[in-house]
């Protein structure tokens, strides 16, 4: 029940922390001076990412807290590990769709797709990435939704290496 | 104005967000409306077209088959509710925990020791027997040997215990005025499946029918997508510079706000006007193959007058909020409307002004339709206001940041301690 509460509402905050990661560099004016700097921005990206996992990671043990001080009963450690695998993975998707597009607004679009999306039709298209897994005691999915935000945050990092190498 | 108004859906034609939305709003058709009417293909016994079968005798079809010919829906039926709630409510009080239900959501009610109590005596008024006595017939499977009397008086009188249950437990839980009628279970009737039948084919003209349920699944998506298109639209104005340029034009700020507005919501309709095209002509294959006919323009009336006042709040505010704070912010506050509006509402039956989407999950229900249809309007109507003021309200903001009255960095980029901002800021100077 908690686990429902829990990745209903807390998963769109993986999107809201970990998709702007790279828009600080979206005007031409900043990142050309960026550019010219000899620190490798990839290696700033990388900090910003792992900063932003922190965050994420402590705002729902947060949020957990609370809900347990609150009278909640439940295998908190599972709970959230399992709602920011989830939440790590729509941040991901949202990264990687905004870095190959430049549009943040459609990568700020696509997670929370993918979200109604689940919501919806219940994990019946998504099989093993569905995100809500925790509500039907299931943990399997979770590790493929682990590595699949793993490689897509190393694949954003990828496509913005590439496209500025070209440029 | 017409040209500015090509523009600007050529302008949005041509946007990657857009053909994003496209496809979203064709998945999610295909997933959820498509595949669900595809079962009233008439080849498919459980097809809706198909005229139900004479059953002589409903009881005796039901020990044969299992189930049901016509199905079978909730009703308050005194003698079955009366046992089943108070074996139901004895079991919960032996587990020492009541399930409540509110906003949908399930939750664990425990209760203290003097709400306890207060069980018991309910339980031990309804039964007429001790709760030791309970316990005995309970362990020897003795239960249905307690005798419910279920004249109507003492059945007011029991739903009243029900009601006094309710509060203690609180917020909907089984024994709440509309979940009781949940324990009784009749057959439906030949004559109500064939009135339903009839409504859907004659009245309806099995596209009206059709067409509502259409609305209630598009409806999720025109009450959310939107705002992305919206905001990326517009921010594309404010990122590349052309504030300026396009400020110091002699096009009137109404121009500029109607022609954008109307080209986003046209532009949005479009995708809904061919899958209704999709969809009549479903529908219409169907039916050639009992030789019925359908009411071609049913999914059109419904996409305007059910859909796109929906479409039409939705881009209103998202413009207006964009416009006046610069950011995405109305994405988060869309998300939160929508998922008020969703989570609130039951799969069929809220009509309140409230309701950003009217949802009508079933392709029958025509009664229902019917006899909520002023409420309908008025929600309607309503929204179509909302989309007027916010869009004189954008009118009014542009003017305002023509003129040099707001410019929202300026004031609260103390706030926003956004190193965007502050260049901004420097570079405009």
């Amino acid at each position: 029940m908690a686990a429902r509460i829990c990745e209903q509402f807390v998963v769109i905050i993986g999107v809201v922390i970990l998709v702007p990661i790279f828009t600080p560099e979206e005007d031409e004016n900043i990142k050309e001076t960026i550019n010219a700097k000899s620190i490798s921005p990839i290696l700033v990206y990388i900090i910003r990412i792992l900063i932003s996992i922190i965050l994420l990671i402590s705002l729902i043990a947060l949020f957990v807290n609370i809900l347990i001080y609150f009278g909640g009963t439940f295998t908190s450690g599972r709970l959230i590990m399992g709602t920011f695998v989830s939440a790590l993975f729509l941040g991901g998707l949202g990264l990687f769709v905004a870095t190959l597009t430049e549009n943040v607004s459609i990568g700020y679009m696509i997670p929370i797709v993918y979200f109604v999306f689940d919501i919806m039709t219940k994990g019946k298209y998504t099989k093993n990435l569905f995100l809500f897994s925790l509500m039907n005691n299931s943990i399997k999915e979770k590790y493929y939704l682990f590595l699949a935000a793993v490689v897509l945050i190393i694949l954003s990092l990828l496509v913005y290496w590439v496209k500025n190498s070209n440029s | 104005m017409f040209n500015l108004f090509l523009k600007e859906c050529k302008q949005l034609g041509k946007s990657l967000i857009y053909i994003v939305f496209i496809c979203i709003t064709i998945a999610f058709y295909t997933t959820q409306y498509y595949s669900s009417i595809k079962g009233n293909d008439p080849q498919y016994l459980g097809s809706a077209l198909l005229k139900p079968s004479y059953v002589q005798d409903v009881e005796k079809y039901n020990k044969e088959n299992n189930m049901y010919p016509y199905g079978s829906t909730s009703e308050e039926i005194s003698e079955q509710v009366m046992p089943k709630a108070t074996l139901m409510m004895y079991e919960e009080h032996m587990q020492g925990t009541y399930r409540a239900y509110p906003y949908g959501l399930i939750k664990h009610v425990k209760l203290d020791k003097e709400d306890t109590k207060k069980i018991e005596e309910i339980i031990s008024q309804t039964t007429g027997k001790s709760l030791s006595e309970l316990d005995k017939l309970h362990k020897t499977g003795k239960w249905s040997e307690i005798y419910f009397s279920s004249s109507s008086k003492d059945y007011a009188s029991f739903k009243k215990l029900m009601e006094e249950a309710n509060n203690i437990i609180g917020e909907q839980s089984n024994y709440s005025k509309e979940n009781l009628k949940r324990f009784g279970v009749r057959p439906i009737t030949y004559e109500e499946a064939m009135k339903t039948y009839k409504d859907l084919i004659e009245k309806d003209k099995i596209t009206n029918g059709f067409a509502r349920q259409f609305c209630d699944y598009m409806g999720i998506v025109m009450g959310l997508f939107p705002v992305f298109v919206v905001i990326s639209f517009i921010m594309k104005d404010i990122k590349s510079n052309m504030k300026q340029v396009i400020y110091s034009r002699r096009v009137s700020s109404t121009k500029l706000i109607l022609s954008r507005y109307s080209a986003l919501v046209i532009m949005m309709m479009i995708p809904i006007f061919l899958l209704a095209i999709v969809s009549t002509f479903q529908a219409a294959s169907f039916s050639e193959k009992l030789n019925l006919t359908v009411d071609y323009f049913a999914f059109f009336k419904y996409s305007i007058g059910w859909l796109m006042p929906t479409l039409m709040a939705v881009t209103a505010v998202g413009m207006f909020l964009t416009l006046l704070t610069e950011t995405a912010i109305a994405i988060p506050v869309q998300m939160i409307w929508w998922y008020a509006s969703i989570t609130k509402g039951v799969l069929i039956g809220s009509y309140a002004l409230s309701q950003l989407m009217i949802r009508f999950n079933t392709i029958y229900d025509r009664d229902e339709f019917v006899s909520n249809i002023t409420n309908i309007f008025l929600n309607r109507m309503f929204f179509i206001l909302i989309s007027a003021i916010f869009v004189v309200a954008s009118i009014h903001i542009l003017n305002l940041k023509r003129i040099g009255r707001i410019d929202f960095y300026d004031k609260y980029s103390k706030c926003f301690t956004n190193f965007k901002g502050k260049f901004k800021n420097s570079l405009s100077k």
